[in-house]
């Protein structure tokens, strides 16, 4: 029902008459956003977060060793510590406590190679809290995936230090990292792997990234607390599904298929829990999806035409950008029409 | 009016951090974010402003009483164009390697607010040595400005000072992690928002100090 | 129009009168500023073209050094003064900056080349040297480049990229080598940039397909000539 605040004009109708009675409302009824589930509170999304990026952090563990666990402890002693220091500096009320901080210290350091000096989980730590987070007002006001500003902020100033060949060590005793990390190798024409070692992941990559299997376990752990938003994660997959479908068709022999893009890189870690990142994703269910659709999308364009060999953090960073937009797009429908616009 | 005007000494002394055109008066931020990567660009970009400020002023304060409201932006235009060409020219003959850098940067200071605006504020409404000195003031306090952001872009994106190695980049056989980004077009605006910040900071918390005193 | 409202009432008319006077003066005004612009249009206008006439003959000749400086460090025996800047067209009928370059003495010591093209990020501008035939490359010289700091941009600082360029063959295209060079026209890339070190290569090649027989004809000429 247009309310009674609309300022129809001089000439307009008296709007309350007509629009109720001329159609009967459909009816989608969900409860109200201001409800909430008491058992949803931020502190036990974040420790859902956590419990799933066990197996990816027990996997990277596994295939890069020590330096993996040091990273992990490195980044999110360092995201803590920031936001204390940043929230203190701002005169808020502690933060800490709700974790959101420790998860993206977890989700930064798992996003970076294994060899990655000390300093660059500590710079990133600082730019992902400092000005992925703080800088916008702290959590829930971020307009950018902290972890996601934070890996880009040092993989553009340390591109030696994190770009292809960080991830490759000749002399290692540990068979992944005599190799280029699958996306690498696709990009520069060498044998591909195989989707098995993809999916186990034994392969190089990113600390948490290789493993997908460990990717799906704990995502669908969120998925189904409800913790993260399927529709993210099944846009973004199907996403980058068609159009490598659509390649796979016009190039049935190529090396790199559909499954490959699925499996390899960061795809499936970032869809799970990148993009689900609450606070700079879209509310709405439909938004959700095209939120997940466009940041599939984008990987796929990246991965393909661009000089990055992936590209889930870009695409991530870009629809977070979207998002207002999104929101704006998909705001649902009140019960009796839609809410009247300011003149 | 004209006693309501600041004299020549405040005019001086405003410019360079009461009034900051970076960072009391957000101005000139073109030259500010696009130049500072590194000190050697930003001190001939301080240095060609200055001259067309201090220049443009001189001329601007001597022409004061022919001026019309309606005229005197197009004076100011043409007087700040003209200074602006003899810069680019000069640069283009005398150091042509800072030239070819600072690319269309030197013909774009033209557009530089902190110039329009100091001759609309003081040097059409004030005598010709309180427009020098608000020139000079105002010179000084960009040229600081740029400075102070090319120092923090400079010494963490290259490892350089002035093009002097203060820390060995990794690139170079050293230790230092160079951060890439600061020389990149984000460091600016992330650098440019740090010291905003912390110039802020400090001037609230000295008026606080005032205020506590009063 | 003054003349009616003067006969309609006497304070109108006083009124009027004032207007008048106020227009006139205005287009006074208005004629004083014209001028003003115009003179001050005038005098910077003349201010301008004294600058000019007295710059713009060191400011063509720091352009035209810019490459001429780096004449003789690209090719041994070369002056920078003796050298001369010539037109070619190449097999694919782009056009080519080419300088001749020359001893003191005004003998062919070989041919500085301009080439540019795509590079990672932006173009890569390059100064090539090659020798009197145009067989080997006796250096080259990274004129402009915007490649990624840190990484690409050391094709032109940092450990010495171009320093592997002279001595290599013009006649088989260049090819980037990351492990081991074990022939003549591989290139070692710079760590971790091999696009913007292919990207030199290939301004190279394309450089040298478009322009050998081209300068090896007019070498030649140069030999057959007394």
């Amino acid at each position: 029902m247009a309310g009674p605040e609309t300022e129809t004009g001089a000439g307009g109708e008296a709007p309350s008459e007509t629009a109720p009675e001329a159609r009967a409302p459909d009816l989608h009824v969900a409860p109200g956003p201001h409800i909430s589930n008491p058992a949803l509170t931020t502190r036990g999304m974040m420790v859902d977060v956590l419990l799933a990026l066990i197996p990816a952090a027990a996997m990277a563990t596994w295939v890069f060793g020590l330096s993996a666990l040091a990273q992990i402890a490195i980044c999110a002693a360092s995201c803590v510590v920031f936001e204390a220091v940043f929230t203190r500096m701002r005169g808020r009320r502690l933060s800490i406590l709700d974790g959101s901080a420790l998860v993206t210290g977890v989700i930064l350091a798992l996003s970076l190679p294994w060899s990655a000096p000390w300093y660059v989980g500590v710079i990133a730590s600082l730019a992902a809290i400092g000005l992925g987070k703080i800088v916008f007002g702290g959590l829930g006001q971020n307009l950018f995936n902290p972890a996601m500003v934070g890996r880009a902020f040092v993989m553009i100033s340390f591109a030696a230090l994190l770009g292809a060949p960080a991830y490759v060590d000749p002399a290692s005793a540990l068979d992944a990292l005599t190799q280029a990390t699958p996306l690498t190798a696709a990009k520069q024409g060498a044998p591909v792997p195989g989707l098995w070692p993809l999916f186990l992941g034994v392969t190089n990559g990113s600390l948490g990234e290789t493993s997908s299997l460990a990717c799906i376990l704990g995502g669908l752990f969120l998925c189904l607390r409800r913790t993260a938003a399927w529709q993210i994660p099944a846009g973004v997959i199907l996403g980058v599904a068609v159009l490598a479908g659509l390649d796979n068709l016009l190039h049935p022999d190529a090396a790199w298929t559909v499954l490959h893009h699925l499996l390899g890189g960061s795809l499936l870690f970032g869809a799970f829990f990148i993009a689900t990142d609450p606070v700079s994703s879209p509310l709405a269910p439909r938004g959700r999806f095209i939120f997940g659709l466009g940041v599939g999308i984008l990987v796929y364009v990246i991965r393909v035409f661009s000089g990055y060999p992936e590209g889930v953090m870009f695409a991530v960073l870009l629809m977070n950008a979207a998002t207002p937009l999104i929101h704006r797009a998909t705001i649902p429908r009140p019960l009796g029409g839609p809410v009247p616009q300011k003149a | 009016m004209a006693h309501d005007q600041p004299t020549a000494l405040e005019r001086f002394v405003n410019g360079i951090l009461p009034e900051n055109p970076v960072y009391r008066q957000l101005l000139g931020m073109c030259p500010t974010l696009a130049v500072t990567g590194a000190m050697k660009p930003a001190m001939t970009m301080a240095g060609a402003t200055a001259f067309v400020l201090i220049m443009a002023n001189i001329m601007i304060s001597l022409m004061r009483g022919l001026l019309k409201p309606h005229l005197r932006i197009l004076v100011f235009t043409l007087t700040i164009a003209t200074f602006v060409t003899i810069a680019d020219r000069f640069l283009a003959a005398f150091m042509y390697d800072m030239s070819k850098q600072l690319g269309p940067y030197i013909p774009l200071i033209i557009v530089n607010c902190i110039i329009i605006s100091r001759c609309e504020i003081c040097a059409s409404k004030q005598s010709l040595f309180t427009a020098v000195s608000d020139g000079v003031g105002m010179s000084m306090g960009f040229a600081l400005a740029l400075a102070s952001i090319a120092t923090v872009r400079e010494v963490l994106g290259s490892g350089t000072w002035f093009g002097l190695t203060l820390l060995r980049s990794q690139g170079e056989g050293g230790w230092w992690p160079a951060w890439g980004i600061m020389v990149l077009p984000p460091g600016a605006f992330i650098t440019l928002g740090c010291l905003l910040g912390l110039v802020n900071w400090i001037q609230e918390r000295s008026a606080k100090r005032q205020r506590a005193r009063a | 129009m003054n003349a009616v409202m003067v006969e309609r009432s006497s304070p109108g008319a006083h009124r009027s009168e004032i207007r008048l006077h106020a227009a006139m003066r205005r287009r006074q005004g208005y004629i004083a500023e014209g001028l003003l612009v115009i003179v001050l249009a005038l005098s910077f206008g003349v201010g301008l073209a004294a600058v000019h006439v007295f710059l713009s003959p060191i400011i063509a000749a720091n352009k035209e050094n810019e490459t001429r400086g780096v004449i003789p460090r690209l090719v041994p025996g070369a002056a920078a003064e003796a050298s001369e800047r010539l037109e070619a067209a190449g097999a694919d009928g782009k056009p080519y900056q080419v300088y001749r370059a020359a001893a003191g003495d005004g003998s062919l010591k070989g041919w500085i080349i301009l080439a540019k093209g795509q590079g990672f990020a932006d173009e890569i501008e390059l100064v090539i040297g090659v020798d009197r035939a145009c067989e080997k490359l006796t250096g080259i010289f990274v004129l402009a480049q915007k490649e990624t700091p840190g990484l690409g941009n050391y094709i032109e600082s940092g450990p010495r990229f171009t320093d592997q360029f002279p001595g290599k063959p013009t006649g088989t295209p260049l090819q980037v080598q990351k492990e081991k060079q074990t022939l003549d026209h591989h290139v070692k890339p710079v760590t971790g940039a091999t696009i913007s070190s292919e990207s030199v290569c290939a301004i190279i090649n394309q450089a040298m397909a478009s322009l050998r027989s081209e300068l090896a004809r007019r070498a030649e000429e140069a030999e057959s000539a007394p």
